[in-house]
C-alpha cells in the first residue's frame, strides 16, 4: 500500500481502532486541542486541508473525537482522515497522524 | 614642592580589588550582563584579586591608573565581581560572578561582546587558566538580537511535519564523490524515509566536486524524492566559504534552486559572518543549520576556554534554526546532564538554572524562537528509544553511518530508522516506558519491516562508552 506521506506514523501499518484511541487520549492528556481533517490523495501534503467542523475545542473524551472521526469518514470515504493535536501554549501543532486511509 | 616630585592624580598601580572591581555587596541590576568564570589563579594570587583582575581587564581598566580615567563616569563601565564560590573538590580554582553594565556593549553584536568578555583577559598572566562557564543576557540587551531566523514552530510549518523528531543523515564518504554520485546518495536516503540529508562540514568547493554542480545534483535528488514520497524534504547545502561574498553567492544559488535549507560551520566563519548569514536566511525564507566544527578546540579543556553552553547560547541569540548538541549515547564527547540542559536552553522560552545542570543563571528568552538541537555522531537504530526518551520530539536525529551503513544500502537504512523512530514515538504516546521496553518496541516494529530487522541485526551490541573528560560541576 502507498504510504500516506504525512503524519507521525506514515511508515507504520495503519492503526487499529484501539491504537487510534490511545493516540487521541495522548492528545487530550497533553491538554492539546484535537482536530479532525480530511484530504484527498493529492491534497494530502497541502498546508491547508479541510476541517471536519472546527478544532474540537470542547472535547474532553476520546469517544467524542472517535464519533467525529466516524462521521467524517462516513461523509468522505475516498479521503484520508487525519487527527492532529494543537498546543495553544506553544502555538504549535504537536501531533498529527493518519487515522484512516481511503476505503477504496 | 617642585613640579617633578608632585603627583597631579593618584597615578601608579593598585590592586584591582581596591579599584572598585570587587564589590561582594553589589546586587546586579536588572539590565546587567552577568558572567560566571571558572578562574584558576597563579598560586600566589589571592582569589579576590584574581577575580577583580578578570572584571577589570574584561571591562574598563588598563594595568595602571591613567589621568584620562577622570574624564569618564567609571561606574557606568566598570564590571564588578559580586560573588565568589568555591568548587567542591578543587582548592586551586573557583567560580567568580561578574556583572557588566549594559553601556559596555554594542547592540546586537556578539563580536563586540566577545572582544570584551573573552578578549585579552584570557591571556592575563596572573591567571593560570580562565574559563567562561555561563553568560546571562538581560532583556534590554537580548531584544537587540534577532535569534533563530525561523525557529521550531516555523520550521515545522514549513516542513508540514509534526509530532515526532525529524530524521537526518550526513552523506558518506565525506569527500571524493562526484556531484552525480553524491546526489544519488541523497536521493536514496531521502526516498527511503529521511527528512533531511546533510553536507559534511568540510565539503565546500573542492576539485572533486565544485559547489554549483553539487547544489544542482542535490536539489535534483531532493525534488525527485519529494515527488515520489509526497513528503517535504531538504538537503543542508553547506555554504561555508572563505569570503562573505562567496557565502552569499552560494546561498543565493541554493535559494534559486528551491532549497529549503542551507548550512554553515558557524564557529569557523566567525560571528560576524554568522550574523550576516542569519539575517540573510530570515529575509530569504531559508532555514539555517549550524554545524559546530571547531567547538572542541574552544570548549573541551575543563579549566580554560569557553564552555559549549556559552557557544550554544551565542548560536541561539545570533540565529540558527538547528545546532549540533551531542547525542549522549553516540561517539562524541559530552556530559549527559550538561547536554540535556543545553537542549533545554536551545528550545525553551525560559530556562531555570536550578533545572539545567551547568547553567549558573536563569535565562528568559522573551519572544525569541527556540531552535532544534541536532543529535549526530555514532548513533544507530538501537539507540532510538533512549534518544526519544532524552530529547523528546523537538530534535533532529542524524544517522549518517547508521543510514548509509545498512547492508542493503541507504534507502533501506533510512527506512529502518524511520520505522524505528515512528514505532518508538507511538509507543511513548501510548504510555510505554521507552527505557525499559525499548528493545521489545523495536523488535515488534521489525516484524513488519525487514529493513529494520536487518539494521537491528547489523548494529547489535555497538556502544560507545568512555568516561567524559569535561564533567558538569555543581557549585
Amino acid at each position: 500500500m502507498k504510504r500516506a506521506g504525512v503524519g507521525a506514523f506514515s511508515f507504520l501499518p495503519p492503526l487499529t481502532r484501539e491504537e487510534i484511541v490511545k493516540q487521541v487520549e495522548y492528545i487530550l492528556k497533553q491538554g492539546w486541542i484535537p482536530n479532525v481533517e480530511y484530504a484527498r490523495e493529492e491534497e494530502l501534503d497541502d498546508d491547508y486541508r479541510s476541517w471536519w467542523k472546527l478544532p474540537l475545542f470542547n472535547a474532553t473524551t476520546a469517544e467524542e473525537i472517535m464519533t467525529a472521526l466516524d462521521e467524517c469518514r462516513q461523509a468522505h470515504p475516498d479521503c484520508y482522515i487525519i487527527v492532529s493535536g494543537y498546543n495553544p501554549a506553544r502555538q504549535l501543532m504537536c501531533h498529527e497522524f493518519v487515522a484512516y486511509y481511503p476505503q477504496s | 614642592m617642585s613640579k617633578q616630585a608632585e603627583k597631579f592624580y593618584d597615578a601608579g598601580v593598585k590592586p584591582y580589588s581596591e579599584w572598585g572591581y570587587l564589590n561582594l555587596d553589589y546586587t546586579p541590576g536588572p539590565q546587567d550582563v552577568l558572567a560566571a568564570f571558572r578562574i584558576t589563579p597563579q598560586p600566589d594570587v589571592p582569589w579576590e584579586e584574581a577575580a577583580a583582575a578578570v572584571a577589570a581587564e574584561s571591562s574598563f581598566a588598563t594595568w595602571t591608573k591613567v589621568w584620562s580615567d577622570y574624564l569618564v563616569e567609571e561606574e557606568r563601565y566598570k564590571a564588578k565581581v559580586y560573588e565568589i564560590k568555591p568548587i567542591p573538590g578543587r582548592d586551586d580554582q573557583f567560580i567568580a560572578y561578574i556583572a557588566y553594565p549594559l553601556d559596555l556593549f554594542e547592540e546586537g553584536s556578539v563580536p563586540n561582546l566577545m572582544s570584551s568578555i573573552v578578549g585579552n583577559v584570557f591571556g592575563f598572566k596572573p591567571l593560570r587558566a580562565l574559563r567562561l562557564e555561563d553568560l546571562y543576557y538581560p532583556p534590554a540587551y537580548l531584544k537587540t538580537f534577532q535569534g533563530p531566523p525561523h525557529g521550531i514552530q516555523v520550521e515545522r510549518d514549513k516542513l508540514n511535519k509534526y509530532g515526532r523528531p525529524l530524521l537526518g543523515g550526513t552523506m558518506k564518504p565525506k569527500l571524493g564523490l562526484s556531484a552525480k554520485n553524491y546526489g544519488r546518495l541523497i536521493y536514496e536516503a531521502l526516498r527511503g524515509g529521511l527528512d533531511f540529508t546533510k553536507d559534511d562540514e568540510n565539503i565546500t568547493n573542492q576539485p572533486f566536486m565544485r559547489w554549483q554542480h553539487r547544489y544542482e545534483a542535490a536539489m535534483e535528488a531532493v525534488l525527485k524524492a519529494e515527488a515520489e514520497t509526497g513528503e517535504r524534504k531538504g538537503h543542508y547545502l553547506n555554504v561555508t566559504a572563505h569570503t562573505m561574498e562567496e557565502i552569499y553567492k552560494r546561498a543565493e544559488f541554493a535559494k534559486e534552486l528551491g532549497s529549503r535549507i542551507i548550512m554553515v560551520d558557524y564557529l569557523i566563519i566567525g560571528f560576524t559572518a554568522f550574523t550576516s548569514l542569519a539575517h540573510w536566511c530570515r529575509e530569504n525564507g531559508l532555514l539555517l543549520h549550524a554545524h559546530r566544527a571547531f567547538h572542541s578546540v574552544i570548549d573541551r579543556n575543563p579549566d580554560h576556554g569557553i564552555h559549549w553552553r556559552v557557544l550554544a547560547k551565542w548560536c541561539r541569540i545570533v540565529g540558527a534554526d538547528h545546532v549540533h548538541n551531542g547525542t549522549v549515547v553516540g561517539k562524541l564527547e559530552a556530559d549527559r546532564e550538561s547536554t540535556i540542559a543545553i537542549n533545554k536552553m536551545l528550545r525553551e522560552p525560559f530556562v531555570r538554572a536550578a533545572e539545567a545542570p551547568g547553567f549558573h543563571f536563569d535565562q528568559d528568552w522573551l519572544s525569541m524562537p527556540g531552535m532544534f538541537p541536532v543529535a549526530s555522531g555514532g548513533i544507530h537504530v538501537w539507540h532510538m528509544p533512549e534518544l526519544v526518551h532524552i530529547f523528546g520530539d523537538d530534535v533532529i536525529l542524524q544517522f549518517g553511518g547508521g543510514t548509509v551503513g545498512h547492508p542493503w544500502g541507504s534507502a533501506a537504512g533510512a527506512t529502518a530508522n524511520r520505522v524505528a523512530l515512528e514505532a518508538v514515538v507511538k509507543a511513548r504516546n501510548e504510555g510505554r516506558d521507552l527505557l525499559r521496553e525499548g528493545r521489545d518496541i523495536l523488535l515488534e516494529a521489525a516484524r513488519h519491516s525487514p529493513e529494520l530487522r536487518m539494521a537491528l541485526e547489523t548494529w547489535k551490541g555497538i556502544t560507545f562508552e568512555y568516561e567524559t573528560v569535561d564533567k558538569v560541576v555543581t557549585v
